[in-house]
């Protein structure tokens, strides 16, 4: 199978740049083609406003939250806090709540977030019916497949917002599309071609006796890290579940575009289905900290379940057992409260790589990182 | 949500939405309202001083400089550094007033120090 956006990557832009489409289906949209695997925006203009808030992005991280950093750790000092101690939330919010320089990176960022969120719904409604057209020119297409399940019982805990996400994961359909691009706000670039995902994906352990015949990513979303998993180990079969049917979509069609066989199906993580014993892999990217600490254990032990004995569980996410301090508890608030990461506190509360041990894993932080932002425990199903 | 004008399945669900928009980080709603409303001006403006740049460099070029070309138009990889950091410097220009360091003067109105 043709991997299209590799073989096409400097034929793309060339076409793009002498107007020409790269177009594998008539219903395919990339009016702009691509660059890699990454779609440009549809338009000069909303790619222009996404660049934008890139640079707001960065400028937010560079300039506003050192600001904001400092000063609260100025408050805390004043306070008499022991800056190695988490607070309260409530004590956070009165103690910096109504700084100026701590308020207005809250403000930015959230302008900026919401801007971008709104920009890309707005572009991909307003040609909705062609969107989603291309989307069911892929549903059926191979290589992969696409396993939706319309009688799903989505849980009530993953339909909010998350992230100010508009419609969520569940209620938009374009979902996938938004995630995609608004992310890569975050990336700065450092994404574009699933760069972070490719490392994370080279990083994640194997079983002691290197036998990867079937690997699960878990909250798979729109699939980065399924594809990566499958890049990494080819001849495994790979399979990223969801309870989102618009981001399983999107993941589905990058995937073709790309040439990865991957299976998306929309399943829950704490009841999969699968069998005992069944994957060697299981992996997740930041999916514990947007579901509930109840809903956490029970996936951890589903995924003790449906792992054979000796297979790994890699879950990255937020580190659980982060030093603590004020700024910590501020942002983890904030984060939960103006970001709607309605989970991010009860996340937070568990001792994660605990749950894992108490669930019967081997646990290990000793591992390559792969990311300075997230932990990195390793669970071992002992054999 | 924008409307859809479709008819076609979206395999969406009901979802909860969220209360974070339009609320005061910095205690006057209008206040947190300029703010956005000088980050779109901002995107805007990048967007069009980006546009020039594509004609621009099409011209360069000489290359036809039709609406088409211009929406195809693939900065070389000088191009997008440089406009990055053209970016960037506007940003900061447009927002470092925004930094906030150390207390705060809280000076208005007090004598200068003029006699008379």
């Amino acid at each position: 199978m043709i991997n299209r956006r590799t073989a096409l990557a400097s034929s793309a832009i060339a076409a793009a740049a002498s107007g020409a489409s790269a177009k594998t289906t008539s219903a395919d949209i990339e009016p702009r083609g691509a660059i890699g695997r990454l779609e440009r925006l549809p338009t000069l203009g909303l790619e222009s406003w996404h660049d934008f808030m890139c640079g707001v992005n960065k400028f937010t991280n560079s300039a506003l939250g050192p600001a904001s950093y400092a000063r609260q750790t100025e408050l805390a000092k004043r306070a008499g806090l022991d800056l190695k101690k988490d607070i309260t939330p409530q004590q956070a919010i009165e103690l910096f709540g109504n700084d100026p320089a701590i308020r207005i990176r809250d403000r930015m960022w959230h302008s900026a977030h919401n801007f971008e969120h709104d920009i890309l719904d707005m572009a991909f409604h307003s040609d909705g019916d062609a969107y989603l057209a291309e989307m069911e020119s892929y549903d059926n297409r191979g290589p992969g497949k696409l396993i939706l399940d319309p009688n799903l019982a989505i849980p009530e805990y993953t339909r909010h917002e998350i992230h100010q996400q508009p419609g969520g994961y569940v209620g938009n359909p374009f979902a996938g599309h938004i995630y995609h691009y608004a992310t890569n706000v975050f990336y700065r670039g450092a994404n574009d071609q699933d760069e972070r995902h490719k490392g994370y994906a080279t990083n994640c352990p194997l079983p002691d006796d290197g036998k990867v015949n079937r690997i699960l990513d878990i909250g798979c979303g729109i699939g980065q890290l399924t594809v990566a998993m499958k890049e990494k180990h080819p001849n495994a079969e790979v399979i990223g579940i969801d309870v989102g049917a618009p981001m399983l979509r999107y993941a589905h069609m990058r995937a073709v575009d790309v040439g990865a066989d991957v299976t998306f199906a929309q399943k829950l993580a704490e009841d999969t289905k699968y069998p005992d014993g069944h994957f060697d892999i299981v992996v997740s990217y930041i999916l514990f900290h947007e579901v509930t600490a109840s809903a956490s254990r029970k996936i951890i032990a589903e995924t003790m379940r449906v792992l054979r004995p000796g297979g790994v569980f890699f879950p990255l996410d937020f580190n659980t057992q982060a030093p603590p301090s004020p700024q910590r508890t501020y942002s983890t608030w904030m984060d939960h409260r103006w970001n709607t990461e309605v989970w991010r506190l009860q996340h937070a509360s568990l001792d994660f790589g605990g749950e894992m041990a108490k669930a019967g894993f081997a646990v290990s932080d000793k591992t390559a990182k792969a990311s300075g932002n997230f932990g990195n425990l390793v669970g071992i199903k002992k054999a | 949500m924008p409307e859809l004008n479709s008819k076609r399945p979206t395999h969406t669900v009901d979802f909860i939405p969220g209360d974070t928009r339009g609320r005061a980080f910095l205690g006057n709603p209008l206040m947190d309202g300029m703010v956005s409303s000088i980050m779109a001006l901002g995107a805007e403006l990048w967007a069009t001083k980006r546009r020039m740049k594509v004609i621009e460099s099409l011209m360069a070029a000489k290359r036809d400089v039709t609406p088409a070309a211009i929406e195809a138009y693939v900065p070389t990889p000088d191009e997008v550094k440089a406009w990055e950091a053209e970016r960037d410097q506007m940003v900061k220009l447009t927002f470092s007033s925004l930094v906030i360091k150390g207390d705060q003067p809280n000076d208005f109105g007090k004598s200068d120090g003029q006699k008379g």
